[in-house]
C-alpha cells in the first residue's frame, strides 16, 4: 500500500460537482440521457412537471414507438407524426419503430388506410434520418405496401441498423444503392434476401463488422466481405448452395441449424476461430456430402462449440471422415448433443490433439425430438470407446442435470484419456 | 497502484488498469507519466466515500471480463450474468443514482453513467407527476393558473391519447 501523499496537488484532479441528494440538481444534458431510456409517452409528459422540464423531452436522443402502447392507430399515428415535430432536427441517436398489423384487421381497413398509414412510416424515416442517427431498428409486420425509403441505404451517420419486416409481398427491401459509409452492425429478420441486395449490401458498407440474419431466406449464392467479423445465420432457410468468402471473418454463430434446409459452405474464411453451431434436428434424407466439408473448413478454429439433439446422428455421420482440428483449444458440447451415446465423444476427440478444455453440458434440450431420428441407431463402428490423445487437456467441465448418466460419461472419459496426464474435471449441476 | 481519496478523506488504492475503465482517470494518469509516486494520487473531492465503494466494485466486475463485453455474440451466458450483477448493483436509492451519475460523468464512465441513468428512468416510469416531483425533489413552480388551465390546454396532445 502506498503511504498517502500529505499535500495532494488539487489543480489537475477530476473535479466533481458537489453531491447534492436530488435529481432536480443534475445537469439538463443527465436529464436528457435519463429521459432518453423512457418510452416517448412517459417522456413527454414531463412537460408537466416544471418549468425546466418544460421542453427538455424534446431533446431526447432515443425515439422508441410502439404500437402496442396505443389503443387505437389513430392515436399512434397522431402521436408519432407530433413528437417528430416537435423533436424538429435536434440531436438523436436511436430511433426504433415498431408496428405490427393483424391480417384480419388489413381486411377490416380500407386499402386506402393503409397507404396512407405506409406513406406516413416514409414520412417518419425521413424525418429520423434528418437527425443523423446512430441506430436505427424498425419493425414492421403486415404492411403489404411498404418500400423502405431509398434515403434509408444511403445515411452516411448510421452505424447500427436492424430491419425485421415481414410482408407477404416480400417487396420492402429493394434498394437500389446502398452506401452506407459508418455502418457496423447490420440485422435482417424475416426478409427475404436476393443476390442482389446482398451483394449491393456487403459491397455498399465498407465498415460493416457484424452481419446478423434471422429467420430470413436467402436467395442468393455467395457473401463476400473483406470486412465482416461476426456473422450470425438463426433459423434462415436458403434454396441455393450459398458460399461464403470471408477472409476477416472471426467468429461464426449458426443456431437452430438445420443441415439441407440452408446449405452453407465456408470457401475462404482463414481468420474464423470461434464457432457456435445448434442442430435443431438432423434429417437423413437432406444429408449431403455438404456437410463434411463445412467440418473440413474448421481447421483454423479454435473455439468451437456444438449444441442441439441434431448433433448426434450428424456426428456418427461424419466422424469417421472428420479432419483434424489441430487449432481447436476449447471444445463445448451441450444439449442433448451426446446424451445416448458418449462414446462418440472418444471419437471426436482422437481429432483434437491440441485441446486445452472440454466444457459438456448435458441438459436436456427443451425441443422435442423426431420421433424418426430419436431411435437407437444401428449403425455400427463408431459406437465402440477409443482412447485419445489430447496432450494438452487441463480441464473438463461437466454440467449435468441427470446424475445417473454422469457416471457413464466420466468412466469413459477417464477411461480413454492419455495416460500420465492430470486433468482437473468440475463438475457443476444445472 | 494508483490511490483515490474521497471528500471524507478515505483512501482507496486501485490497480491502473482497473481504474483505466474510467477515461478522466485514464487522461490523468497519461498526463502525469513519469513523474513522482505522489503523482499517482487522485483527488475525487465532494463525494462520499459511499461513492467510490461502488464505483470501483463496477469497475472489477468489468475489468474481470472485458472481451466478452467486445463479442457480445459468442457468450450469451456471461453477458446474461452481467446484466444480472448490474440489476442488483443498480438496486439501490435514488440518491445513491444520483450521485453515481455525477460521479460516473465526471469520471466519464460511459456503460455505468448509461446503467444508472437507465435506473433512474425506471423508476420514474408510470408515476403521477406528483409522485415523480417528490421522489425527484422537483419544485413545482407553476402558478395555480398556469396548473389548472395553461399547461393542460397548451399539451393536450400528449395528454389526448391517456389509454388505460
Amino acid at each position: 500500500m502506498e503511504p498517502p501523499h500529505k499535500h495532494p496537488r488539487r489543480n489537475d484532479e477530476p473535479t466533481m460537482s458537489p453531491s447534492l441528494p436530488d435529481l432536480s440538481t443534475l445537469p439538463e444534458l443527465v436529464l436528457i440521457h435519463i429521459l432518453s431510456f423512457m418510452d416517448p409517452k412517459e417522456a413527454v409528459q414531463t412537460c408537466i412537471l416544471s418549468k425546466r422540464w418544460r421542453n427538455l423531452w424534446t431533446r431526447v436522443t432515443s425515439l422508441n414507438f410502439n404500437k402496442h402502447a396505443f389503443k387505437s392507430t389513430a392515436d399512434f399515428v397522431r402521436f408519432v407524426t407530433d413528437v417528430l415535430f416537435f423533436h424538429g432536427a435536434s440531436k438523436l441517436d436511436t430511433f426504433r419503430l415498431s408496428w405490427c398489423v393483424h391480417k384480419h384487421a388489413v381486411s377490416t381497413h380500407s386499402n386506402k388506410t393503409y397507404q396512407i398509414y405506409v406513406s406516413n412510416i416514409s414520412a417518419w424515416i425521413f424525418s429520423a434520418l434528418s437527425c443523423k442517427p446512430l441506430t436505427i431498428s424498425l419493425v414492421l409486420y403486415g404492411f403489404a405496401n411498404l418500400k423502405l425509403p431509398r434515403v434509408l441505404f444511403t445515411c452516411a451517420s448510421l452505424e447500427q441498423l436492424e430491419l425485421d419486416i415481414f410482408d407477404s409481398r416480400k417487396k420492402a427491401i429493394e434498394p437500389k444503392c446502398v452506401n452506407l459509409p459508418n455502418l457496423k452492425k447490420l440485422k435482417f429478420r424475416y426478409c427475404e434476401l436476393n443476390n442482389l441486395v446482398m451483394q449491393g449490401i456487403l459491397s455498399g458498407c465498407p465498415l460493416l463488422e457484424e452481419l446478423s440474419l434471422d429467420g430470413c431466406s436467402l436467395k442468393f449464392s455467395e457473401m463476400k466481405s473483406d470486412v465482416l467479423r461476426c456473422l450470425t445465420i438463426l433459423s434462415c432457410q436458403s434454396s441455393r448452395m450459398v458460399e461464403i468468402f470471408m477472409p476477416s471473418l472471426i467468429s461464426l454463430h449458426l443456431e437452430d441449424y438445420c443441415p439441407g434446409i440452408i446449405k452453407l459452405s465456408l470457401k475462404n474464411t482463414p481468420s474464423l476461430s470461434k464457432v457456435f453451431v445448434s442442430y435443431k434436428f438432423f434429417n437423413e434424407n437432406y444429408f449431403s456430402s455438404a456437410e463434411f466439408g463445412f467440418f473440413n473448413c474448421l481447421t483454423t478454429v479454435t473455439d468451437l462449440e456444438l449444441y442441439g439433439p441434431g448433433l448426434q446422428e450428424l456426428l456418427e455421420k461424419i466422424i469417421l471422415n472428420c479432419p483434424k482440428l489441430h487449432c481447436l483449444k476449447q471444445l463445448t458440447f451441450g444439449q442433448g448433443a451426446i446424451n445416448k451415446k458418449p462414446a462418440l465423444l472418444c471419437h471426436l476427440l482422437r481429432n483434437t490433439p491440441n485441446l486445452q478444455k472440454l466444457t459438456i453440458s448435458d441438459k436436456q434440450h427443451s425441443v422435442p425430438e423426431k420421433p424418426a431420428t430419436s431411435g437407437e441407431p444401428k449403425k455400427k463402428g463408431v459406437t465402440g470407446e477409443i482412447p485419445f490423445r489430447c496432450k494438452h487437456l487441463k480441464a473438463i467441465e461437466i454440467k449435468y442435470s441427470d446424475p445417473s448418466r454422469l457416471h457413464e460419461l466420466i468412466g469413459i472419459l477417464l477411461r480413454n484419456k492419455s495416460h500420465g496426464k492430470r486433468v482437473r474435471i468440475d463438475l457443476s449441476r444445472f | 497502484m494508483i490511490t483515490l481519496i474521497s471528500s471524507d478523506k478515505r483512501k482507496f488504492h486501485v490497480l491502473e488498469e482497473v481504474a483505466n475503465q474510467s477515461l478522466t482517470i485514464r487522461d490523468v494518469i497519461e498526463d502525469r507519466r513519469g513523474r513522482r509516486r505522489a503523482d499517482r494520487i487522485i483527488l475525487v473531492t465532494n463525494i462520499n466515500s459511499k461513492i467510490p465503494e461502488k464505483v470501483i466494485v463496477y469497475w472489477l466486475r468489468h475489468f474481470l471480463m472485458p472481451e466478452e463485453i467486445a463479442h457480445a455474440s459468442m457468450s450469451h451466458k456471461k453477458a446474461e450474468k452481467l446484466k444480472k450483477w448490474e440489476a442488483k448493483f443498480f438496486d439501490t436509492d435514488i440518491d445513491t443514482l444520483n450521485d453515481l451519475i455525477l460521479a460516473a460523468d465526471s469520471l466519464d464512465i460511459p456503460s455505468l453513467f448509461d446503467g444508472a441513468c437507465e435506473k433512474v428512468s425506471d423508476i420514474l416510469k408510470n408515476r403521477s407527476a406528483e409522485e415523480v416531483g417528490e421522489i425527484s425533489k422537483i419544485e413545482n413552480e407553476f402558478t395555480h393558473e398556469e396548473e389548472e388551465e395553461e399547461i393542460p390546454s397548451e399539451n393536450a396532445w400528449v395528454w389526448r391519447n391517456e389509454f388505460a
